[in-house]
């Protein structure tokens, strides 16, 4: 096992294991770890002092590893050795939390099992599909264009929108302000009621036909209030899992399917 | 040299469809090539198929793969030695990945989509740098926010994943269960002589964030 530490917090290098429980899974089940020989105050107190000397990790970091040093060795090697009735003879006071770390970790040793299995399946199919090459991407093609992270699209749309309200009066009330400039919408209404009228219209439509286009939906219509309505009910349709939105091409018009 | 012609069973389709896979540099769907040569989709898989079955046959040095959705051309794996030492293909065609690249990718793939919490809280350890890494090789897409507190981002797996591992798609892999009833993972055996080793220049590297 090799330890170091860098800036971001502290690091712990298992060579040839991809992570903890899989370190744990190999020692029970080769039997070569003897939890009666591991003293737990003198490992939390080495790495505890290695931690304190390194001056560069989080308070968060070292009570997190602590919490992590106490239950692994500890309660969760114990509890997987055989030999459970020795922690049941500890007392009455002890043997329900016991019990409860116990099937704590045999659930979450029982649940990641089979992703272990599945890492392996993946590495070998890896290895195999190691052996065979292919026509280098050029780059200009196979570029995919993700719509992600909805939120996030969502959240920078009204930051943009906000910038825009604030900066200078002419832009604002050149196309924000105009009543008669947002074609279409009656400007009383509430956002999320031309919202919700758009989602039913949209809806309406691909009952009709599998797949429409963001530009049909727009029509003709090119003013700003419909593009922004329209966008948000898509993005609210999708986040609903109602609909599926791909752009197969840079510049290309949005599809909309039903889902 | 061989020579390859009609009559030793390539058609003209064939041959434009390997044509169309060869200049290709991303895996080509079967509609696409159906729409692109004017045939019904399921001529299209027919030649296909043929022109699959034609190049095994002849012992070409370049096959058919279907993966991520597509076909694409590829080496034969008899190959893979001589190819590899040509001007550095393995070295900057391959992605190299960790064993907890590879576990961290097993979570995602099964559990799609799903936050990080998740994905560490199956495998027991921090997986923030990990996913970070392979995110950045496009292995894996952010895919939304989940609802409820916090909005965590969710994460899928992408066509690069499948093409790595050389998946048609995430329905090829086997199911936990039918994992189960699987033998213990074949390397298991080495990990004794493999745990003192330290590999480096790997997509996640070999540990992870211990909390």
């Amino acid at each position: 096992m090799v330890q170091n530490h860098d800036l971001s917090g502290f690091q712990a290098e298992v060579s040839g294991f991809s992570g903890p429980f899989d370190l744990l899974c190999y020692l029970v089940e080769n039997r070569q770890l003897d939890a009666a020989g591991i003293s737990v105050g003198q490992a939390v107190r080495i790495y505890g002092a290695y931690l304190a000397n390194t001056r560069r990790v989080s308070v968060a970091v070292i009570s997190e590893f602590l919490v992590l040093a106490a239950s692994l060795v500890l309660n969760k090697i114990r509890s997987l050795l055989p030999g459970k009735t020795a922690v049941q003879e500890d007392g009455p006071c002890g043997t329900e939390e016991e019990s409860r770390d116990e099937f704590d970790v045999e659930e979450k040793l029982s649940r990641y099992r089979p992703y272990r299995k599945a890492s392996a399946f993946l590495w070998n199919k890896k290895e195999k599909q190691d052996l065979v090459f292919s026509r280098p991407s050029s780059g200009d093609e196979g570029q995919t264009w993700d719509l992600g992270d909805l939120y996030g699209l969502c959240s920078l749309w009204w930051d943009i929108l906000e910038e825009k309200r604030g900066s200078g009066s002419s832009a604002k009330s050149t196309w924000m302000d105009r009543e008669d400039n947002w074609e279409g919408m009656p400007v009383p209404l509430p956002d999320e009621e031309q919202i919700d009228m758009k989602i039913s219209e949209i809806m309406g439509i691909l009952k009709n036909s599998p797949a429409v286009s963001f530009s049909k939906l727009l029509g003709n219509s090119r003013s700003v209030s419909v593009f922004v309505v329209t966008l948000l009910s898509l993005l609210e349709m999708s986040r609903m899992g109602r609909i599926r939105i791909v752009q197969e091409e840079l510049f290309r018009d949005v599809l909309i399917y039903s889902i | 040299m061989c020579s390859y012609t009609a009559s030793e069973g390539i058609s003209d389709t064939g041959r434009k469809i390997q044509a169309i896979l060869f200049v290709a540099g991303s895996p080509v769907p079967a509609a696409e090539l159906a729409e692109v040569l004017s045939l019904p989709p399921s001529v299209t898989s027919k030649e296909i198929s043929r022109l699959d079955e034609f190049l095994r046959r002849t012992g070409s040095g370049v096959l058919l793969q279907e993966t991520a959705g597509g076909w694409r051309m590829v080496t034969a794996e008899d190959t893979a030695d001589a190819v590899s030492l040509f001007r550095d293909t393995a070295q900057t065609q391959k992605i190299r990945l960790s064993r907890a690249a590879v576990e961290t990718l097993a979570v995602i793939a099964y559990n799609q989509p799903v936050t990080r919490s998740e994905v560490e809280d199956i495998r027991g350890v921090r997986c923030e740098r990990v996913i970070e890494t392979l995110l950045s090789h496009g292995m894996i897409r952010i895919a939304g926010r989940k609802k409820g507190t916090g909005s965590p981002l969710l994460y899928r797996t992408t066509d690069l994943f499948l093409e790595t591992f050389g998946l048609i798609s995430i329905s090829e892999l086997p199911t936990l269960e039918e994992l189960q009833e699987l033998a213990p993972p074949p390397e298991e055996k080495n990990r004794k002589g493999a745990a003192g080793e330290t590999e480096q220049g790997h997509i996640g590297g070999e540990g992870d964030d211990l909390p």
